[in-house]
């Protein structure tokens, strides 16, 4: 049933139906969203990437090619996603990739306090927070190889830099990452 | 926090999945219009393709030929041209017409019919020629033996030739004039200053060779030009270029100001948001409930201009203005696509309407002017150009500004 759904959505779609692009908005916002925000520290700013990475979805859907139905919704959603990322990182390189100021707000990280597992949510908001504290010449590289399964190959070829260069971003990414950390160990023991 | 070190990369793959993030209030109703605008632009720009193609081929071959080829300068042109010569003066030159001297202003440029051979100045740029100066027959006679001059020959291949003695160029005019019929030969005469103090104890300089028979300003000139225009309406881009043709006329008040008034007829095309369109004179006629969110507008405007001009570089035969000034428009024909929202649902609506008169003035015009001579009396001018709104325009008031390049040619009348 989903599936068909899905199909049927996409097809609305290619077909340029507002009414079925703006289903498939709704239904893919959040998850848009939140592949934008590990990228872009402001979340204005990850809105409007996103809503700009919608637009470049829709109008592109023509080159959109699926084999089954089954591939459908996968396919989908690692289209989107690669938008996403693409948009993002574009606007990045705009800014030249400069370190941006100003505190992450906790506002728009959302947990429900009802939810059972209220703190595992806590600490994968947090670490997402860390990852967004990266300069974002790391956040980008660390973002599309640990969490989006990009290979250094494909990172030298999206953001046009060496191999080597991704190489040495993601593992003093990950150096950074692990001070962070060892940090909030530190704080969590004191104030124990 | 040992797992942290044990699997890092595995706890922020989880972390990126399940953390949780307010995707906040829907913004479909901002893609609806990016998506509307884009479609609407690629529409637009797929028309107007063949037009600007069209509109860009036809200048630029006009001014390739009438830059590079003067051959194909029409007969008619090309008889009262003749073999004519061009001469070359510099400030405080003195036109020698026995027994009465007439002195030019500054940096002038004259241009005598020789074909008629009778010489009269045809074109002149610069103030106005004075008759308040008189210099003796002596001492003219004086200097003529003096004066050298130096001739150069522009043939009709646009080949140069100097001739240093009057004889030579005439028999060289001659020779030229069998050899090529119907091609324009230039003789540029290029005099040496020659100094002669007057009984005021000014320095003035003499032309002895042409008296001067008849002095006429060029003050009128008229003209017709071919816009490429771009509008937009406040914070939209500049993303659909419209067209323009029309005509000007003009007066040289003085050596640096001229007046001129233009009337062009113009398509313009620009998007606006609907929180820019006023419905007061149409709002009775769209449903009730109804909100324009985006409307594509395409007019036909009459455009009437007035400004002012002001010389602020002349060189040898260029020269650069800058103007400012009012333009009215008359919209003869408006039609407006607009996206709204009717209950809750996303819908295309269009409108057409009649003439629509602005109230005056309509936008201030702003631009450079970069002019410069072909031949005589003919120059080429090429304006970039902005104009602000003053008021709206249209059928909802829409504070439209545009930018673009106007490309002209003017003639000067006598």
């Amino acid at each position: 049933m989903l599936l068909d759904n899905t199909l049927t959505i996409v097809n609305g779609c290619k077909a340029r139906d507002p009414k079925y692009q703006q289903i498939f908005y709704e239904l893919y916002r959040a998850f848009a969203l939140k592949v934008v925000y590990r990228y872009i520290y402001n979340y204005e700013e990850a809105r409007e990437v996103s809503n700009d990475g919608f637009v470049k979805f829709f109008l592109s859907i023509d080159s959109f090619r699926y084999e089954t139905a089954v591939s459908v919704e996968n396919l989908v959603n690692s289209w989107l996603r690669r938008i996403m990322i693409n948009t993002s990182i574009d606007l990045l390189r705009k800014k030249m990739l400069l370190p941006e100021i100003g505190g992450i707000t906790d506002s728009h990280l959302d947990i429900p306090l009802d939810e059972e597992s209220a703190d595992q949510l806590a600490v994968y908001n947090d670490m997402i927070k860390l990852v967004k504290q990266l300069p974002p010449a790391y956040r980008i590289v660390f973002n599309m190889y640990v969490i989006d399964g990009y290979s250094h190959l494909q990172i030298s070829e999206s953001l046009n830099i060496p191999m080597s260069t991704s190489r040495s971003n993601l593992s003093r990414a990950r150096n950074l990452l692990m001070k962070y950390l060892n940090q909030t160990e530190a704080l969590v023991k004191c104030s124990m | 926090m040992q797992y942290v070190e044990n699997d890092m990369d595995g706890l922020f793959q989880r972390s990126a999945e399940h953390y949780q993030l307010d995707a906040g209030a829907s913004d479909w109703e901002n893609i609806s219009v990016k998506l509307s605008l884009h479609a609407a632009t690629k529409t637009a720009s797929n028309k107007s393709r063949s037009w600007l193609t069209m509109l860009g081929l036809g200048p630029a071959l006009f001014l390739t030929m009438g830059v590079c080829c003067p051959k194909f300068i029409s007969e008619v042109e090309r008889s009262n041209f003749g073999i004519g010569y061009q001469k070359i003066i510099d400030q405080q030159t003195v036109f020698h017409s026995l027994p009465e001297i007439v002195r030019t202003g500054n940096d002038d440029e004259l241009f005598y019919d020789f074909l008629k051979n009778k010489e009269e100045i045809i074109q002149k740029k610069g103030g106005p020629v004075t008759q308040n100066d008189s210099v003796s027959v002596e001492s003219a006679n004086q200097f003529r033996s003096k004066m050298q001059q130096r001739f150069i020959v522009y043939k009709g291949d646009m080949s140069a030739e100097e001739i240093q003695d009057e004889t030579d160029l005439q028999n060289s005019i001659n020779e030229h004039r069998k050899l090529l019929l119907h091609s324009r030969i230039v003789v540029n005469i290029e005099t040496p200053k020659a100094e002669i103090k007057e009984n005021t104890g000014r320095n003035i300089l003499l032309d002895l060779k042409h008296p001067l028979r008849r002095i006429t300003a060029d003050r009128f000139y008229f003209g017709m030009f071919a816009t490429l225009d771009g509008s937009k309406v406040k914070s939209m881009p500049f993303d659909k270029i419209g067209f323009g043709a029309g005509f000007m006329f003009g007066y040289n008040i003085t050596k640096k100001f001229s007046a001129e008034a233009s009337l062009a007829f113009q398509r313009k095309k620009y998007d606006s948001y609907g929180k820019d369109f006023s419905l007061n004179k149409v709002g009775s006629t769209m449903p009730s409930g109804m909100v324009i969110k985006s409307l594509q507008s395409n007019a036909s405007v009459t455009e009437v201009n007035l400004k002012a001009r002001y010389k602020i570089l002349q060189q040898k035969r260029s020269s650069v203005y800058i103007a400012a000034g009012l333009s009215e428009y008359i919209i003869t024909n408006e039609s407006n696509t607009y996206n709204v929202s009717l209950n809750g649902n996303s819908e295309t609506m269009r409108g057409k309407y009649e003439k629509n008169i602005s109230k005056l003035p309509a936008v201030a015009s702003f631009s450079a002017v970069y002019q410069h001579s072909l031949i005589k009396k003919i120059s080429i001018r090429i304006e970039p150009y902005l104009k602000v709104p003053i008021q709206g325009i249209g059928i909802g008031n829409v504070p439209v500004t545009s930018a673009g390049i106007q490309i002209g040619i003017t003639r000067s009348l006598h």
